[in-house]
């Protein structure tokens, strides 16, 4: 059985040749053209591929046939309940692939991919160090299209781009429609940039994305990402925090819905070129067949206590939320233009709607900022809520209610995408923040201002809200 | 919670079940439409009377209503909640209106064809089926059905709500349209036969309900389709 361990464990002990095998393991993979299945650029494909953004296309070069990219490529599984499990099944096809081109090589038979706890503490957060080496180490875990912070071993994550509190804390599984996000997102259909991203999905998944990307990165995009030999290691993290999130609360529990165990089956390459279908269901025992592996350390990050039933999603409550206000027209956020700001409003005087007059109060709160697009790469905006016109949101710590990392926006933007271009949407749950304002004696629910904020390295491009909503349940 | 926020208290399961299922009446509109359509349906081929222009188009539209209104509950149930529960239906209703815009417009010239000696040949049907079966395959059938799914932000009041809501069913209509039309045309063109639009809602079922979008499986169905329609015309 391989054993997954952390990267900076790993950098630690000097007799640990497991990066320097994978670095050699790489070299064997990008050494074969395209059409292998087992070749560096097949298995990023998979994740996705856009021929006319492809970096590394050669003039006249020979793609796999048609029937064959439409089988196995751009398959990745976003804003979707299959997010998890279809990346667990990408780790280990690709994991396979390595570990046979280790022992091709000469290398160790249990070798296994390691993982990047980012969240652990700060020097965590940084690149791994073997891989923003150029020359005098496993060289080809270096790629130049990352962040120049990133390759210089600079912070490149703040506290709130790599907090796991937010996703673990968080039941059920699977994400209520227009409510709690869940852990592991919406059901849906195939879903390559959907709109149902679970809280794992988002924090930090999406965030540590766009922060080793940044603008133009390998790591910012669907089509890039898995030529980035660093999207393997972030990637086992999230498969990590999968085990973390199961062993650390009995009630944390899989879907047992038939539709996500057996209901849908994914294609893939085996190692030895073979065509096989793996199903949800197989996913959920990592030491059974076929994954037989495990992780050295799943043990519970938050301190105990913490976390629980503090209105991060906790538990799952019967019934669909109710609209309660929502702003009249898209925003506009400019990456150069600082903060953006819209009233969510709920409506006055139509008859019937009694959502400020009787009936009962609310459990839980939502903000849903729905349809959000962009042309080109955009990172992240941090969310304010009940900031006035015209402050300055990063005087005012304690509104700020998310952060949203964006990534997969333009992807999601494209009208000839899957999703016709309807773009990423979020739901936060925002009861405390309601409840703090209340506090604060800002409590006029009938108007609450929000206030989006760039965040970190931006694009060129403005980022739209299509809009943005309330729910109550 | 200590909020003066207050929400729709939902007491009962009816009232609870209505709430979860506020689409449900456009089963109600379908289950109609098939009532004044199987009567139809039943009887055609086995006589030649000749419908009116008007009756043709009036048959157009139920044909849709019946095979379509059921299979757009998901995209109902999404407009109802992304409105105030006080405007749900409303927004059903218009996204319903902007959906049968498209389908409408295309009613006068299924009228046309219909008054036409070819409208009447027993083949006409198999070639339309036979198109259908081909065209699933193309890019163009792919790019439209992926706009069938998509949805856009609603605005939540005035008049930017009805342009919002009319326009997101007008431009699924339109999508709709194009993925289906030659199905829908085969059972036009089969004077409304009931194997043809029993066959049609089948394939229509199946697709919403497949995770991958089914296109050869949606081929080979048209191919039997269109197979029976052969088999009767001979």
């Amino acid at each position: 059985m391989r054993i997954r361990r952390s990267v900076y464990e790993i950098e630690g002990d000097p007799d640990d040749d497991t990066l320097t095998w994978y670095g050699k393991a790489i070299g064997v993979l990008k050494s074969r053209p395209i059409t292998a299945h087992d070749s560096w650029r097949f298995q990023a494909a998979i994740h996705d591929f856009d021929k006319k953004l492809d970096p590394l296309a050669q003039p006249g070069e020979t793609l796999p046939p048609d029937v064959e990219q439409a089988r196995y490529w751009s398959q990745c599984q976003h804003g979707s309940w299959f997010f998890i499990p279809w990346h667990r099944m990408y780790l280990h096809h690709f994991e396979q692939i390595i570990a046979a081109a280790v022992v091709s090589l000469g290398g160790p038979e249990d070798w296994a991919l390691p993982y990047w706890n980012y969240s652990k503490d700060m020097p965590s957060r940084l690149l791994p160090p073997s891989f923003r080496t150029p020359s005098g180490g496993p060289s080809n875990l270096f790629v130049a299209q990352r962040t120049a912070a990133a390759n210089a071993g600079q912070t490149i994550a703040d506290e709130a781009d790599v907090d796991i509190d937010g996703c673990l804390t968080t039941t059920p599984f699977t994400g209520a429609p227009f409510g709690n996000p869940g852990f592991g997102g919406g059901q849906t259909g195939f879903s390559h940039g959907g709109m149902r991203p679970g809280r794992l999905e988002i924090i930090p998944h999406g965030s540590i994305h766009n922060a080793v990307g940044g603008p133009g990165g390998f790591m910012s995009a669907f089509n890039t990402a898995g030529l980035d030999p660093i999207f393997w290691l972030h990637h086992c993290n999230i498969d990590r925090l999968w085990e973390v999130w199961r062993a650390r609360d009995a009630g944390n529990a899989d879907p047992a819905n038939a539709q996500w165990l057996s209901g849908v089956s994914f294609r893939f390459r085996a190692v030895d070129g073979m065509d096989v279908s793996m199903t949800c269901g197989q996913m959920v025992d990592t030491t059974a067949a076929p994954l037989y592996y495990k992780y050295d350390d799943i043990s519970d990050p938050i301190e105990e206590g913490f976390g629980i039933g503090v209105g991060v999603g906790v538990g799952a409550i019967a019934g669909t939320p109710e609209l309660i206000g929502a702003s009249d027209e898209p925003v506009d956020v400019d990456p150069a233009g600082g903060a953006a700001r819209c009233v969510v409003r709920a409506p006055r005087g139509t008859p019937g709607t009694e959502a400020f007059g009787i009936g009962s109060a609310p459990e839980r709160i939502y903000l849903h900022l729905e349809h959000l697009t962009c042309a080109g790469f955009a990172n992240a905006l941090d969310v304010y809520l009940g900031i006035a016109e015209g402050a300055n949101p990063e005087d005012s710590p304690r509104r700020r209610i998310a952060r949203i990392p964006l990534f997969g926006i333009r992807e999601a933007s494209e009208a000839s995408g899957s999703h016709g271009g309807e773009g990423l949407t979020f739901m936060i749950e925002v009861t405390q923040a309601f409840e703090a304002l209340d506090d604060d004696g800002d409590g006029d629910f009938r108007d609450v201002p929000i206030t989006l904020h760039p965040v970190g390295e931006q694009g060129e491009h403005h980022v739209r809200v299509g809009r943005i909503s309330l729910y109550a349940e | 919670m200590s909020l003066a926020l207050r929400i729709h208290p939902i007491r009962g399961p009816l009232r609870r079940w209505a709430w979860e299922h506020p689409q449900s009446w456009s089963l109600v509109l379908a289950a109609g439409a098939w009532a004044a359509m199987v009567p139809h349906g039943l009887h055609a081929g086995h006589h030649e009377h000749r419908m009116s222009a008007l009756q043709e188009a009036q048959g157009w539209m139920l044909m849709v209503g019946a095979m379509m209104l059921p299979l757009l509950g998901e995209q109902l149930k999404e407009v109802a909640f992304r409105n105030f529960p006080a405007r749900r239906h409303a927004a059903m209703a218009l996204f319903l209106l902007g959906y049968l815009v498209p389908w409408g417009v295309m009613a006068a010239p299924v009228a046309w064809m219909r008054e036409q000696p070819w409208g009447h040949h027993p083949v006409a049907p198999v070639v339309a089926f036979a198109v259908g079966a081909l065209w699933v395959l193309t890019p163009a059938w792919e790019r439209a059905h992926r706009t069938g799914h998509a949805l856009r932000p609603l605005a939540p009041t005035g008049w930017a709500w009805t342009r919002d809501t009319s326009r997101l069913g007008m431009r699924q209509g339109v999508a709709c349209a194009a993925t289906c039309l030659p199905i829908m045309l085969g059972c036009a063109l089969s004077g409304h036969a009931l194997y043809a639009m029993l066959g049609g809602f089948i394939l229509g079922l199946f697709e919403r309900r497949s995770f991958w979008p089914p296109r050869r499986r949606l081929a080979a169905g048209c191919v039997l389709l269109a197979l029976w329609a052969g088999v009767l015309a001979a």
